[in-house]
């Protein structure tokens, strides 16, 4: 079941908030974590009920290694327990993941014909190995005090961020948890909680779905060769770009949501990525749990920027390779990371440049701030065509399309409404104008970070939420929209990493 | 950090979004593609029917009613008559020169709207002399409704009565209906439709010609757009691709067998036109072959050469011509034959009944029957 079904708004999540609530109510705490685990796993079963079983496995085999690993208790040992968890992790990740694409490179590469394996992948696979990962590192390196087999599985299983994270580290989530008064029911932070998770749900589906259609029928006809014009090309490549933005922070609002309606705060995902003035700053707000784990356990432990500059570009394209294959096995993800790795290899080289300068574009006049974020976000736009492009050739097609090569008007057979066209106005101007959710909510602090483009100088101070009625205004419209729109709903695009 | 939130924030909550729900649900009653305030909509579009014109823009309108309506103000018998789903509305008057036709086909036809809508004619007292009823594998799915199109739901049980068939069609409640009529009502296609319609005021219109909007033609079949074949044949792959599609093309998402009450309800309905002389022909609509190539290598590939097979035992033991396949090569369909992944051209349906002849008394056969 997904966020944005009508089972899940209607029957379990209003049943899972009242075993909670009840049981905490009534002194039952450690068995209100079991309801939830037990929520999560009928939540994650939903999907596909035979990984459930892998599911239990792995957090099993991770809280017992953990165990292991725990310096007091093993001697010796740790580190040789510590690569055997991350090895075992990263192989059954692998395994689902790579298996049908090794083989495919070596088929291709010798000439032989190894037969394909029916191979599904469970869903989450992905996120729920980061999280672990990080949970066996952090045990190393003994910054993990806990080691309760309850609190471990609440931390992997929580279902508002099992399937697509926010990816979150241990000590952030169980400091919340043990303590009581954080989990206690409290209107307040019940009605923040639904008002972010009806944000995201009318970003997923009115925002992310209405341009959805227009996204599907560019790429569609680009991967039949059909020789796309420029305007085509664009329009279908803007409208993945808005696409994947509203359906995965729509999907990062929700999750945040649902994390504050049971007492908890999860991590900030995103924070108007579109508005970033270059790659690094691209990075701050995009996905931001997913940087923040890439930079504390790849791109630091490689010398992160401390090795001089030309072993920082090469951590950087290295970790964002390695970013590119944890999103799918292909050669277009491999493609997408490398163009990161240059984009912020580039990025670093333009603000040494602007240090030398004496010089800060961040603090410049409008017009150059405008033209960063707009050269900033076509840049993005391209790198998007191949982490949508299912393979090579579509995403060679749509970039001819986008550089002119087969003319400028729009492509025959493919018929841009004027609905079409609006959609995708409407959703350049929300990204690059108006606030965005943890702004709008600003007044009541909804993600368990923060995060500030410019401190010390709050904006959107008149569109702030507040509880009168037009912040009551805005939700409910936010909320009959997003109820309105589940019959449109589809799944959220991050479910199949 | 903001001020705490009052009882009466959330009261005013609950009334603004009690009130938008009922808004929304008020405005796509009235103007919304269903156009659930009356059936004068669909009304409209018989009529245009009925006076031998074409149907311009017809929207978003109930296949049932304008059915219902046309059969009901009918005054001459029809020959041929097809019934069936949206991939048997391209079968055209002119594969029966100098006979009346008329095909009422649908989108999301089911079996019980096969049996109903022949109920219809009989009610009026018209019963065609040639039936084609276009099958399709969705029909023998028992997760699938008996019956799609409710407005139909008397003749249904007329029929099953006659048939000698159980039915279980109204047995989902009260609860069921209202569950449906709410979802009919909150939906945002519909909304965002109904709002169209408000604005723009936009309504079908009457026309002889052919002029380049979707057109519901005098005959009963529909004219889609036609794209560029490799742009349907990537659209094609693309949703066979997708499960969730996949599932609509063929039906099938959670069954491994076939309906053996609805294999029998099927025969019973042909036993029954035989019965009142009426010449029955099963209509097999292929798919495109890319389509076809990639449902054969998944899971429904199965049930899909099963729902073949059984129409075609069916065929064989009540004597009935089989006209076309699902297999798009034992069709001879090209990639160049289709609109969609599942909707043959005109050229598609030429080839496959350029094999049925049919007597000047309507007896009809197959020259050669394909073979699966």
């Amino acid at each position: 079941m997904s966020f944005n079904s009508y089972t899940f708004i209607f029957a379990f999540l209003p049943v899972t908030l009242l075993g909670y609530y009840l049981l905490r109510r009534f002194g039952r705490s450690r068995i209100s974590v079991a309801w939830l685990i037990a929520a999560s796993l009928v939540f994650y079963g939903w999907f596909s009920p035979i990984y459930v079983g892998s599911v239990v496995g792995s957090i099993i085999l991770n809280y017992i290694l953990g165990l292991k690993i725990r310096k007091p208790v093993t001697g010796g040992n740790q580190k040789a327990f510590l690569i055997l968890g991350i090895s075992l992790n990263l192989a059954l990740m692998g395994y689902f993941k790579y298996t049908n694409f090794f083989i495919d490179n070596i088929n291709l590469i010798l000439g032989s014909n190894l037969a394909f394996h029916h191979i599904i992948l469970p869903l989450a696979v992905s996120f729920f190995t980061l999280h672990q990962v990080s949970y066996l590192i952090d045990v190393y390196r003994s910054e993990i005090s806990n080691h309760d087999f309850l609190d471990y599985s609440l931390f992997v299983a929580f279902f508002p961020k099992l399937l697509a994270g926010p990816i979150v580290r241990y000590n952030e989530f169980f400091p919340q948890q043990a303590n009581d008064s954080n989990t206690r029911f409290d209107r307040d932070t019940m009605v923040i909680g639904l008002s972010t998770f009806f944000i995201g749900l009318f970003k997923k589906v009115i925002l992310a779905e209405s341009v959805a259609s227009t996204a599907n029928l560019v790429f569609t006809a680009a991967s039949a060769q059909t020789g796309l014009t420029f305007i085509s090309a664009w329009t279908g490549a803007l409208a993945y770009a808005l696409q994947l933005y509203f359906d995965f922070s729509g999907y990062s609002d929700m999750a945040i949501g649902l994390g504050l309606m049971f007492g908890f705060r999860l991590p900030l995902n995103f924070y108007s990525p579109y508005k970033a003035i270059d790659a690094i700053d691209f990075w701050r707000r995009w996905h931001i749990s997913l940087s923040r784990f890439f930079r504390d356990y790849l791109y630091i432990p490689l010398g992160g920027n401390r090795l001089g500059p030309v072993r920082r570009s090469f951590n950087l394209v290295l970790t964002m390779l390695v970013a590119g294959l944890w999103h799918g096995a292909g050669w277009t993800f491999i493609i997408w990371g490398a163009l990161h790795g240059v984009y912020l290899v580039t990025s670093h080289a333009w603000r040494d440049l602007q240090k030398l300068l004496h010089w800060d574009i961040s603090r410049s006049s409008w017009p150059l701030i405008a033209v960063s974020v707009l050269v900033t976000f076509m840049a993005m736009t391209v790198a998007w065509v191949f982490f949508r492009a299912e393979n090579l050739h579509t995403a060679v097609d749509m970039l001819g399309g986008m550089l002119g090569l087969n003319g400028v008007g729009v492509a025959p057979g493919i018929v841009i409404s004027t609905k079409s066209v609006l959609w995708i106005a409407l959703g350049l101007l929300l990204c690059w104008f108006a606030p965005n959710s943890q702004e709008f909510m600003s007044n009541y602090r909804a993600a368990s970070n923060a995060f500030s483009d410019k401190p010390g100088q709050p904006r959107y101070r008149w569109l702030r939420w507040r509880p009168n009625l037009i912040g009551a205004l805005s939700i409910a419209s936010m909320t009959v929209l997003g109820v309105i729109g589940l019959t449109q709903a589809s799944t959220f695009i991050y479910f199949r990493f | 950090m903001g001020d705490g939130i009052s009882r009466s924030y959330l009261i005013l909550y609950v009334t603004i979004v009690t009130i938008g729900l009922l808004l929304t649900a008020g405005i796509v009653y009235y103007a919304g593609p269903g156009h659930l305030q009356s059936d004068h909509y669909e009304e409209g579009i018989a009529d245009i029917l009925l006076s031998g014109n074409n149907v311009g823009n017809p929207g978003d309108y109930n296949a049932g009613i304008v059915q219902k309506y046309y059969v009901s103000k009918l005054r001459d018998k029809k020959e041929v008559v097809v019934i069936g789903s949206s991939r048997s509305m391209q079968l055209r008057n002119s594969l029966f020169p100098g006979r009346s036709f008329f095909n009422n086909s649908g989108p999301w036809a089911h079996l019980g709207d096969l049996f109903a809508i022949y109920g219809l004619y009989e009610e009026k007292g018209l019963m065609p002399s040639v039936v084609i009823l276009g099958l399709d594998p969705w029909m023998l799915d028992k997760s699938q409704v008996e019956l799609g199109w409710k407005c139909l739901e008397p003749q249904y049980h007329t029929m099953a009565q006659r048939l000698g068939i159980e039915s279980s069609v109204g047995n989902a409640g009260t609860v069921g209906t209202m569950s449906s009529t709410i979802r009919e009502l909150l939906s945002w296609p519909n909304f965002e439709n109904a709002l169209f319609n408000l604005l723009l005021n936009v309504s079908y219109f009457p026309t002889e010609g052919r002029p380049d909007v979707p057109l519901l033609l005098s005959d009963g079949s529909i004219s889609f757009r036609s794209e560029p074949s490799n742009i349907v044949e990537a659209n094609a792959r693309s949703w066979a691709k997708n499960p969730e599609s996949r599932n609509g093309l063929t039906g099938f998402a959670h069954s491994t067998e076939l309906d053996q009450e609805r294999i029998k309800s099927l025969e019973a309905f042909v036993d029954y036109l035989h019965g009142e002389n009426v010449e029955v022909i099963f209509w097999l609509a292929p798919y495109h072959p890319a389509a076809y190539d990639i449902l054969r290598h998944s899971g429904q590939n199965l049930m899909l050469l099963k729902a073949e097979s059984c129409f075609r035992d069916i065929a064989k033991d009540k004597d009935v011509p089989v006209v076309g396949s699902y297999d798009p090569q034992q069709s001879n369909s090209t990639r160049d034959d289709f609109y969609d992944a599942v909707h043959p051209k005109e050229s598609s349906i030429e080839k496959a009944f350029s094999k049925l002849k049919c007597t000047e008394s309507l007896q009809c056969s197959v020259a050669e029957s394909p073979n699966p």
